[in-house]
């Protein structure tokens, strides 16, 4: 008796042990993977946060600490650093974006939603701008919108109206950019749609039909609550793509006509690149970094709660 | 509550830690104080002996040059005249690589210091407004003592007085760059359509031209377009006031700088004049006829040339217009400079200033505009005779590119230039377009004047 009981703690005892053993073996094979997240994720994470507090110029070698000069930079030039404007821009644009890309990309998804060679057709013509790279697009875009030799003041004084300044124009220059990553993205929100709205059992359908639903009844009560989880993907994924934005600004008006398209990552660039200061650029990338953590949060808390994940 | 005040501790702890971490050497920054320009004492070696020796080639080396020319005929005769060079000095081997344009090379070069002087090249292609900003980091090696020491001051004085100025850097009083080719404003007219009544001599005239012109053809008597030295050039050109003044406070509220903003506001309103948003839109409108003559960089001329030769039209170049009291026009020194990079081996460095001398002197400077239509950097080219070939094939150049060249200033040397540049070109830019009304205008200049003198406060 004594014997048996003896060993079934040791038998339990080589089960923890093995069981031990075995997490151990687990955490090494994750190691390598964790290694290059730190090496390529957080220690530039980490450098930049040092870099805050340096003179770091990018065309010098040595740099020195320089305290929370930057920070003050950043707190107390708030009036001329273009920092809150360029926050200003970066938001406006997401949130127009987002918003006309989704719901522009839902109601094609609706209105190409019928599995026919004619409709296969029209989905690739829509989608087909999603291939194009954003700088060719946006470099295409600039004859476009060309003041006076453009295809699109052509047409507006063909039909009696003035010509637009579609990009030296602070009240336009933003619009236009949205129109170009409208045409560029909404193909890309369609399709995703469309394999959502495929993926829907059929049998919600028919019964809401055997009860009497119209289309639209069908479409407001089942089809856009089990479309949910999909909004709530591309609504965080194009919020953080769109906060963003680079090249397209960049090609297209160069953050100008006075400011009035200079996003985020374009006052860094130009931080950076064209006036070398890292240790600016550092502390506006912080700030940037915390400001996109705590709103992509927000808005997935959010959605957690809206979205319906039955279907 | 907990969860907070244990985030807030963390994030107080990572950014105590990133403060105190690393152990970077001082920095070297350059702490002279400030001794001014004089062209003629740049090279006054009094007091100084310089070992001839430590600026020798004595063994082989590679010189690895970048140049921005993306064109065959640019790019061809670089690498002729480095074949030429290598043949002359075997001990010296020229790797001539394009690479991009400025901006691109800027960007690279900055990702070579990142990474430690890895892939720095010896020398290369810069333009005029980042030579200084690349001297102020030490990126780049002072000439003065190359100069020297390959007895080069007599060559280096027939260089244009506005090229040199431009590339000596006030702190330590020492040349950065040797001038390339220079890139400064003319205006294109259509002869044809306008006779013997060119470009006017001064901004009166001007004016009065313009609206005589427009009235008679119908047409734009000339075009400018928001190319950020446009409104630099043109302020300059009829007020002789520099608008950044001092560099410490812009002079933007000057009245008479106001009076000229609002004077070429009227001419647009007018339809004499046109403002464009870029050059492309200026020839395209030129080559059209709907304007009779446009303002550009002696860049465009070629282009100028090739767009108009089968239109039916003859072309002429004229200088331009200055105001009352104002001696001339100014055009101020822009264009492609020759750098080396300090964190090379010296007998690199000294091989990469032959090569940049040889490529600079006077009968290569003068092929170079001959092949290019760039304007030369050197007084006697023209002088010589070097440029008969030129001008025979363009005679419409033939009195404004010495002209230009002999009249030529350094811009203003405070780093915030180039931004103070695009902050007055966007702001008279946006008044010309009526994006703001007469009404407006005294507090969006107000504005524009308050960005300026930030920038210019920013640096200091």
């Amino acid at each position: 008796m004594e014997k048996q009981m003896v060993s079934a703690s040791a038998q339990k005892s080589r089960r923890i042990s093995g069981k031990k053993l075995r997490r151990i073996q687990e955490f090494l094979c994750t190691v390598p993977a964790l290694f290059f997240v730190i090496l390529l994720n957080h220690y530039p994470l980490v450098q930049m946060i040092n870099y805050s507090f340096t003179d770091k110029n990018l065309m010098k070698k040595t740099y020195k600490y320089v305290g929370l000069k930057n920070w003050k930079w950043l707190f107390t030039t708030l009036e001329t650093n273009h920092v809150l404007n360029a926050f200003k821009v970066t938001i406006i644009y997401t949130v127009i974006h987002v918003v006309t890309i989704i719901v522009g990309g839902l109601l094609l998804a609706f209105l190409f939603n019928k599995m026919t060679k004619a409709f296969s057709v029209m989905r690739t013509i829509v989608f087909m701008p999603h291939y194009i790279g954003m700088s060719t697009a946006a470099v295409v875009f600039i004859w476009m919108y060309n003041e006076n030799f453009g295809i699109l003041n052509y047409f507006l004084t063909c039909l009696g109206f003035d010509r637009i300044p579609w990009l030296s124009s602070t009240q336009y220059a933003l619009i236009s950019i949205l129109i170009v990553t409208f045409w560029k993205s909404v193909g890309f929100e369609m399709l995703i749609y469309l394999s959502a709205m495929q993926g829907i059992s059929k049998d919600y359908y028919e019964a809401a039909r055997l009860d009497g639903a119209n289309s639209f009844q069908i479409a407001r009560k089942i089809t856009l609550p089990l479309l949910g989880p999909t909004t709530a993907y591309l609504v965080v994924t194009r919020f953080i793509g769109s906060m963003k934005v680079y090249n397209v600004v960049d090609i297209l008006t160069g953050g100008g006509p006075l400011r009035s398209t200079q996003v985020v990552v374009h006052l860094l660039y130009d931080l950076t690149f064209n006036k070398y200061n890292v240790g600016r650029s550092s502390v506006v990338s912080i700030v940037f970094f915390f400001f996109l953590l705590a709103v992509t949060a927000a808005t997935m808390k959010w959605s957690d709660k809206k979205t319906n994940y039955d279907a | 509550m907990k969860k907070l005040l244990a985030l807030i501790l963390a994030l107080v702890m990572v950014l105590s830690m990133a403060a105190c971490a690393g152990n970077p050497d001082e920095s070297k920054g350059n702490d002279g104080e400030s001794t001014g320009v004089d062209i003629g004492n740049i090279f006054n070696t009094e007091g100084n002996s310089i070992d001839k020796s430590l600026y020798q080639v004595t063994e082989e080396v590679e010189v690895l040059f970048w140049h921005s020319f993306s064109d065959s005929t640019r790019s061809e005769w670089l690498q002729k005249k480095a074949d030429e060079f290598m043949a002359k000095n075997p001990l010296i081997k020229i790797d001539v690589q394009y690479i991009g344009n400025y901006k691109t090379i800027a960007t690279q070069i900055a990702g070579c210091i990142a990474a430690d002087g890895q892939g720095l090249p010896a020398m290369s292609i810069m333009n005029a407004a980042r030579i200084l900003a690349f001297a102020s980091t030490g990126v780049t090696e002072p000439l003065n003592n190359y100069v020297i020491a390959n007895d080069d001051v007599d060559a280096f004085g027939d260089f244009y007085d506005g090229m040199i100025d431009a590339n000596v850097y006030e702190e330590d009083g020492q040349v950065y760059a040797l001038p390339f080719s220079i890139s400064t404003f003319l205006f294109f007219c259509n002869k044809t359509a306008l006779g013997d009544d060119l470009m006017p001599e001064t901004w009166e005239e001007f004016k009065s031209w313009a609206l005589r012109i427009h009235d008679k053809t119908g047409k734009v008597a000339c075009g400018f377009s928001t190319e950020q030295n446009n409104m630099y050039h043109l302020i300059m050109s009829v007020t002789g006031i520099d608008p950044l003044n001092d560099g410490v406070t812009s002079a933007l509220d000057d009245e008479r700088i106001v009076k000229v903003v609002k004077e070429l506001k009227e001419l647009i309103d007018a339809g004499a004049v046109a403002m464009v948003d870029g050059e492309d839109d200026l020839r395209l409108n030129f080559q059209a006829g709907e304007y009779l003559s446009y303002y550009s960089t002696t860049n465009n001329t070629t282009t100028a040339y090739e767009c108009t030769k089968d239109l039916g039209f003859e072309m002429a170049t004229a200088v331009g217009f200055h105001g009352e009291g104002v001696e001339k026009p100014a055009y101020t020194a822009s264009g492609a400079n020759l750098v080396i990079y300090e964190d090379n081996d010296q007998q690199v460095k000294n091989a990469a200033y032959l090569f940049a001398m040889y490529l600079c002197n006077v009968e290569n400077n003068a092929d170079w505009a001959t092949q290019s239509l760039a304007l030369p950097s050197h007084k006697s080219a023209a002088e010589k005779g070097l440029l008969n070939e030129l001008f025979t094939k363009y005679p419409a150049i033939k009195d404004t590119f010495p002209a230009l060249g002999e009249g030529m200033v350094s811009k203003h040397k405070s780093p915030a230039l180039n931004d103070a540049l695009k902050v007055i070109t966007q702001y008279s830019y946006q008044y010309f377009k009526g994006g703001f009304s007469e009404e407006e205008f005294d507090s969006q200049w107000a504005l524009c004047k308050k960005e300026v003198d930030a920038l210019l406060a920013d640096v200091q």
